[in-house]
């Protein structure tokens, strides 16, 4: 019985990982949109060094700036669009049907597209930034608590697209939503200005909100800024975060359910 | 193209301009939304510059409010830009694909003027209005005098050119989608290409330089033309180049567009 419940688990990333080959040419644009990101900020980055003095230095900066790619190409998803795309189309109503939850459903389809993007964007970017940019790498221990946070991160992703995508059932559009979440979250995360280079006061309010350990969290295990016990602080807070968003996530979806009934008559 | 023409277009586009308004009111989320959207999205990439001044003063010899200028300049072009000429990002998927783009060929109009005419990405207006009030707002505070009729002058012309500048990009890149099939993918990469156009073209390696200028040759619609309002002499060449730049890149792109059409097979459906 255990083992069939899994399967059906395994079966949905199976057919999601078939389905995102077919978009091959998307995740090459997207992986080539990533490179023009980290060479554009090699830049920036190299010619702020010349004109001033960067705590921590230039390498310091460019190994996290690659970090926060290889984390937001692995673990931030889309999850708007997918249920966009649904709602708009009216097919929700099968994802209803199924023997699965929505949001179990919705979990294991964006899990095989993030294990795709893993692959296919994640570490190439890792390989790129280490030959071509020169980047520190960290430790074996800290690489396995890496892959590790960065799973945890995909889950405080996942959850917080999943309630931002709930708003869709109201607002019957997804891209606008999708670009305001993806806004706020590249800057408060750290995928765009390193966090551990702001002002004391603004860092206290960006480590308070979930956005942190989505990307910074992880990015700090990798730079090895982060050893020891204060990996398994920064896994706790993910953990923590993901307990709290579940809840907000489940609730979205509540208040959700009943608006797709209105709409349905 | 006789001006008889040209009149009959302008007379259609605002057929076309004023169905497309009353198509929107049905979508008022959407559009409130989308305004939203990009307001956030100009806002943050704001805050993100002044983040990236608490570290230094002035990258390349250019202030916090002369990045501001070229933040605020090239990105009017590219607001006036998406405005009205937005369409072909979705060319491949929406005309190429579904075979819609029989319906532009049969009609007595230009086939390119009918896929602009298409769309118009009203969600932009919000963050023209904020680069324009950034060009004030920095105008006023950089050292060099920037409200003259000089700079006037110059300033509408390199506009119009810059726009002519990404049509010929997203002419040239929209045109793949004949034998792709595709377009939104080549166009995601331009997005992040285009970022480049807010720092000043001094600090990049000269390959990227070049690509600036020849590929991708977005350089010609921020950076040159605001080297101008600054009194930056040694930009001299590159600055009179902007306002020819428009024209040029978008001829060409017109042939290689003009090549696709000619070889287009519809889907037959």
């Amino acid at each position: 019985m255990k083992r069939l419940k899994t399967s059906k688990y395994f079966e949905i990333i199976k057919v999601i990982f078939k389905e995102a080959t077919a978009y091959r040419l998307d995740a090459l644009m997207l992986l080539a949109s990533s490179i023009v990101f980290l060479l554009l900020y090699y830049f920036v980055w190299l010619a702020i060094d010349q004109s001033g003095e960067i705590p921590g230095g230039f390498q310091q900066v460019i190994t996290y700036i690659v970090a926060g790619q290889i984390v937001s190409n692995a673990a931030f998803t889309q999850t708007e669009t997918f249920i966009g795309d649904r709602v708009r189309r009216g097919t929700i109503v099968n994802e209803l049907k199924r023997p699965i939850s929505l949001m179990t459903y919705t979990y294991f389809h964006e899990l095989a597209w993030a294990l795709f993007n893993f692959i296919a964007k994640a570490v190439p970017i890792a390989i790129i930034g280490i030959i071509f940019l020169g980047i520190d790498t960290p430790n074996l221990v800290n690489t396995f608590f890496f892959v590790l946070s960065v799973f945890l991160a995909f889950n405080v992703v996942f959850l917080f697209a999943y309630s931002t995508a709930m708003l869709v059932f109201w607002t019957k559009v997804d891209w606008s939503i999708r670009m305001m979440r993806n806004t706020v979250q590249n800057l408060f995360s750290g995928v765009l200005f390193p966090l551990y280079l702001l002002p004391d006061t603004l860092n206290t309010v960006f480590n308070l909100l979930p956005f942190q350990v989505m990307a910074d969290a992880p990015i700090q295990i990798f730079t090895m800024s982060a050893t020891g016990s204060e990996i398994y602080f920064i896994l706790g807070k993910q953990i923590i975060w993901i307990v709290i968003l579940y809840f907000v996530a489940f609730f979205a979806w509540k208040k959700a359910r009943t608006k797709l009934t209105v709409q349905g008559g | 193209m006789n001006l008889k023409n040209v009149k009959k277009h302008l007379r259609v586009y605002k057929i076309f301009f004023v169905a497309f308004l009353k198509s929107r009111l049905i979508y008022k989320t959407d559009f409130v939304l989308g305004v939203l959207s990009q307001t956030i999205h100009l806002v943050f990439s704001l805050a993100f510059l002044t983040l990236i001044f608490t570290q230094v003063e002035s990258i390349q010899g250019w202030g916090f409010n002369e990045i501001l200028l070229l933040v605020g300049f090239g990105g009017l072009i590219l607001n006036l830009h998406h405005i009205f000429l937005f369409a072909l990002y979705t060319f491949g998927e929406d005309k190429i694909v579904t075979g819609r783009f029989d319906r532009f060929l049969v009609r007595p109009l230009n086939p390119l003027f009918q896929v602009y005419a298409s769309y118009v990405s009203d969600n932009n207006i919000s963050k023209l209005l904020v680069n324009i009030a950034l060009i004030v707002y920095a105008g006023q505070r950089v050292d060099a005098t920037i409200f003259t009729f000089e700079n006037l002058l110059y300033g509408s012309l390199a506009t119009v050119s810059g726009v002519l500048v990404l049509a010929g990009i997203f002419l040239g890149f929209a045109t793949t989608a004949f034998w792709t099939g595709r377009s939104k993918a080549v166009f995601w990469l331009f997005f992040n290409v285009s970022d480049f156009r807010k720092y000043p073209f001094g600090i990049y390696a000269l390959p990227i330089q070049l690509m600036l200028v020849t590929v991708i040759p977005i350089a010609f619609a921020s950076f040159f033309p605001v080297t101008f309002f600054l009194e930056r002499e040694q930009w001299r060449i590159w600055q009179y180049l902007s306002l020819v730049a428009g024209p040029i890149f978008f001829l060409v792109s017109y042939k290689f567009w003009s090549h696709g059409v000619s070889n287009y097979s519809s889907t037959g459906s």
